[in-house]
């Protein structure tokens, strides 16, 4: 389990995070989604005791991180964003240095070694010098090297990015099989789909905040029934405004210049005529729109005004 | 007890790291090893009665550096090796060819101003046909400083290209203009060839005897006679070696860092400074084992006579820990590689010009000599060659190890410190 109670982190001028509070629970997967710099690594940086936090409390188990650290990291693995490993030396000497560096010791150690590099599927090539291996392979064993000592808390901070599709479906497989254990699984990413298919529970953080959070139903209904529609081409926002209002109320608008316009509405592909109709009167000229059954995407978009690209 | 498991693993782990990619520490023994060499060849075994050459010095530039070149040579023990007398040019050949003297050395028009600039100039060694081993000691004492400042070149190129690399800026310890000023001082330093020609043809003549040891020469030290070049030389070398260990071994730290195995290194239950210790311990082990290697190499094979050569080498191997210690708190106080590249190149260059370790201490002039003490490797080689040359006893060698091993441990805590505060995590 793991705990952030209003955290807090500032690089001297620059805030990272700007005071998130959630918790994530055994045996389930927590996703953190937001786009790049959106405070993601910070958070988990923080939460594993690499960076003291400026403000706010987390606790891992029962474990402050500031206070109790030493207790609080043996009872996570973490899988940081970059490949962190020793280049010059074999998969299985990673392991067994990473391994030892949370408390295995012996055969023990041996044994899991082995079991991990049969489960990420290096096991053929163990003996040789990573620096050979491809980037999909070096991210496998990063993955390996968090779950060495078989933690309660595991913190993965985007660790498909660059793999293979094959691969991928693999270590999300895994990540599955952790939190079935009952391992508190906390996941980063900026991919929608991965956060839909995998978390059971999902933060929207953008500029160190979050801005939504719960499960995938309980985000989906926040979104409510209605679909995003997006137009291109060129309008004037005050006249477009005005006639949406009068014509056609239950058109929300998202964003709007000249050059964009972003509304929710219900049913839109069966209303999308008399859209169109409103915004012809305006003078509007169009030149592209498309539709999107929501999501968390258009939750996204709707959350922090901008849409999440890889 | 788990602390010192995780300690031995970090050890293991920067062994096994080290030894997969041994270039490395080939590069840095190479360089040393071959200006031991050379000087062997040179000065060969040492027996037999030393003759004495006759250098005549054509000297055309007549500017302060050619003064400093050609007074230089007269004086010390050098003199007894070699009788300068100034020539024209002219006269110089007409000796040579009359088989008058051993050699004539011309210093070139404009050679002073080459060398300030940076330029390349030729300083032309003319010899005498007739002789057959004066020549050559002559020539060869040139040759090993060409030689020894073209390998230096080869080691040192990567350092000189990051640091001749495009700008990088970070909020370092020093202003930037400084750190760019280092950077041409040394770029120049390193681009000018003549650099390696030049100071050690005004440094070997200043090879001076310490008379006070000659009239006291008892048992139980050393005997002047017995001091050959390769005596005065050995010691250096050794020092030399451990200056280059520490900046390899020193630098690694940028290595982890990009690597990102320092910030996973901080998310383990155990604390830094056991990683940290680990790194400088398994670098200590490699510097052990070959400063033994190299120690007893010239107490058995060279067969140099040094007093207590066993204690001696492991006080210079504590050195070379300390060295390693003190280079990685220097890299760690930069935000960039580059930064902290360029600095610890410039003390790199400062202890191995200043500090006795490419001159001998003994061919310094006097008063660089009295600085060089407080160099680090000066200050070490002091030690070393007082006890090896049997003026103190081994034991003496405990208090400056106390004081060696009281900085390796303020070292290794400001680095543990440093880097756990942010550096280790820091985007590089
Ligand atoms: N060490 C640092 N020093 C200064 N600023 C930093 C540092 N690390 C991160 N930041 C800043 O903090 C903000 C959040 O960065 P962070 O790395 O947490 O984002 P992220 O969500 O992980 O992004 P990405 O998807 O690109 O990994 C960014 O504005 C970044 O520039
Ligand atoms: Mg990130």
């Amino acid at each position: 389990m793991i705990t952030v109670e209003d955290l807090h982190k500032s690089y001297g001028d620059t805030v990272a995070v700007d005071g998130i509070t959630f918790t994530a629970e055994p045996g389930r997967i927590f996703g953190l989604l937001g786009p790049n710099g959106a405070g993601k690594t910070t958070s988990i940086d923080c939460i594993a005791g690499v960076h003291k936090p400026t403000s706010g409390r987390i606790t891992v188990g029962e474990f402050d991180i500031v206070r109790n650290a030493r207790q609080a990291k043996a009872q996570m693995g973490v899988v940081p964003q970059e490949v962190a490993l020793y280049e010059e030396v074999s998969a299985r000497e990673n392991l067994h240095f990473w391994g030892g560096a949370c408390g295995l010791k012996g055969a023990t150690l041996k044994e899991r070694a082995t079991e991990v590099l049969e489960l990420i599927g290096l096991i053929d090539r163990a003996e040789e010098a990573i620096k050979k291996y491809s980037g999909g392979m070096k991210r496998r064993l990063n993955f390996g090297c968090g779950i060495m000592h078989q933690p309660p808390v595991l913190l993965l901070d985007e660790p498909t990015v660059g793999i293979d599709p094959q691969s991928r479906v693999r270590l999300l497989d895994l990540v599955r099989e952790q939190a079935a254990a009952g391992v508190t699984v906390l996941y980063t990413t900026h991919y929608m789909e991965e956060a839909e298919a995998l978390c059971d529970e999902i933060a929207i953080i953008d500029h160190g905040t979050i801005h939504a959070q719960g499960s995938l139903e309980e985000l989906r209904t926040l979104v409510g029934e209605k679909d995003m529609v997006r137009l291109t081409g060129t309008f004037d926002p005050g006249t477009v405004s005005r006639a949406l209002s009068d014509n056609l109320p239950e058109v929300e608008i998202m964003e709007s210049d000249e050059e964009a316009l972003l509304v929710s509405m219900m049913d839109a592909a069966g209303n999308l005529v008399a859209l169109l109709g409103v915004l012809h009167d305006t003078g509007a000229v169009l030149r592209e729109t498309s539709v999107r059954r929501p999501s968390l995407e258009t939750l996204f978009i709707k959350m922090t005004g901008k849409e999440l690209r890889e | 007890m788990s602390n010192l498991r995780y300690l031995l693993a970090a050890i293991r782990k920067d062994i096994g790291r080290i030894l997969k990619d041994p270039l490395g520490i080939l590069l840095w023994l190479c360089m040393p090893v071959m200006v031991g060499v050379l000087v062997n060849l040179a000065f060969g075994g040492g027996d037999g009665e030393t003759p004495t050459a006759e250098l005549l010095i054509a000297d055309e530039d007549n500017s302060l550096l050619s003064g400093l070149l050609t007074g230089g040579f007269g004086q010390g023990e050098m003199a007894e090796l070699i009788h300068t007398r100034a020539v024209t040019r002219a006269e110089g050949e007409r000796e040579i060819y009359r088989g008058r003297a051993t050699a004539l050395l011309v210093i070139p028009e404009g050679f002073g101003d080459s060398f300030l600039n940076g330029e390349q100039d030729t300083l032309s060694l003319l010899t005498n046909p007739s002789q057959t081993i004066l020549p050559g000691i002559v020539e060869e004492i040139l040759e090993i400083m060409t030689t020894g400042g073209g390998l230096l070149r080869e080691f040192l190129g990567p350092q000189i290209d990051l640091i001749a690399s495009g700008e990088e800026t970070g909020e370092d310890l020093l202003a930037d203009q400084t750190v760019a000023g280092m950077a041409v001082d040394i770029n120049n330093l390193m681009e000018g060839a003549g650099t390696w020609l030049f100071p050690p043809a005004i440094a070997f003549q200043n090879i001076s005897v310490d008379t006070t040891a000659v009239t006291e020469a008892e048992t139980g030290m050393v005997a002047e006679e017995e001091k050959t070049l390769l005596w005065y030389f050995f010691p250096s070398l050794l020092t030399l070696l451990l200056i280059f260990s520490g900046m390899t071994f020193s630098s690694d730290i940028w290595e982890e860092r990009r690597a990102g195995t320092l910030r996973r290194g901080l998310s383990v239950p155990f604390p830094m400074r056991w990683m940290i210790l680990g790194k400088f311990l398994a670098a200590s082990l490699i510097i052990v084992t070959v400063i033994l290697m190299a120690a007893a190499f010239g107490r058995f094979v060279l067969n140099l006579p040094h007093y207590s050569w066993l204690a001696g080498a492991l006080f210079l191997a504590l050195t070379g820990a300390t060295l390693v210690a003190g280079m990685t708190a220097l890299q760690v106080l930069f935000r960039t590689e580059r930064g902290a590249s360029i600095v610890v190149m410039f003390f790199v260059m400062v202890m191995m010009f200043g500090g006795g370790s490419f001159f001998p201490l003994e061919a310094m002039p006097g008063f660089l000599q009295r600085i060089a003490v407080y160099l680090p490797n000066g200050w070490a080689l002091t030690h070393y060659k007082s006890v090896i040359d049997g003026h103190s006893a081994a034991g003496e060698l405990l208090l400056p190890a106390i004081i060696l091993i009281s900085v390796f441990i303020l070292c290794w805590t400001f680095c543990s410190w440093q880097i756990a505060r942010r550096w280790g995590s820091d985007p590089s």
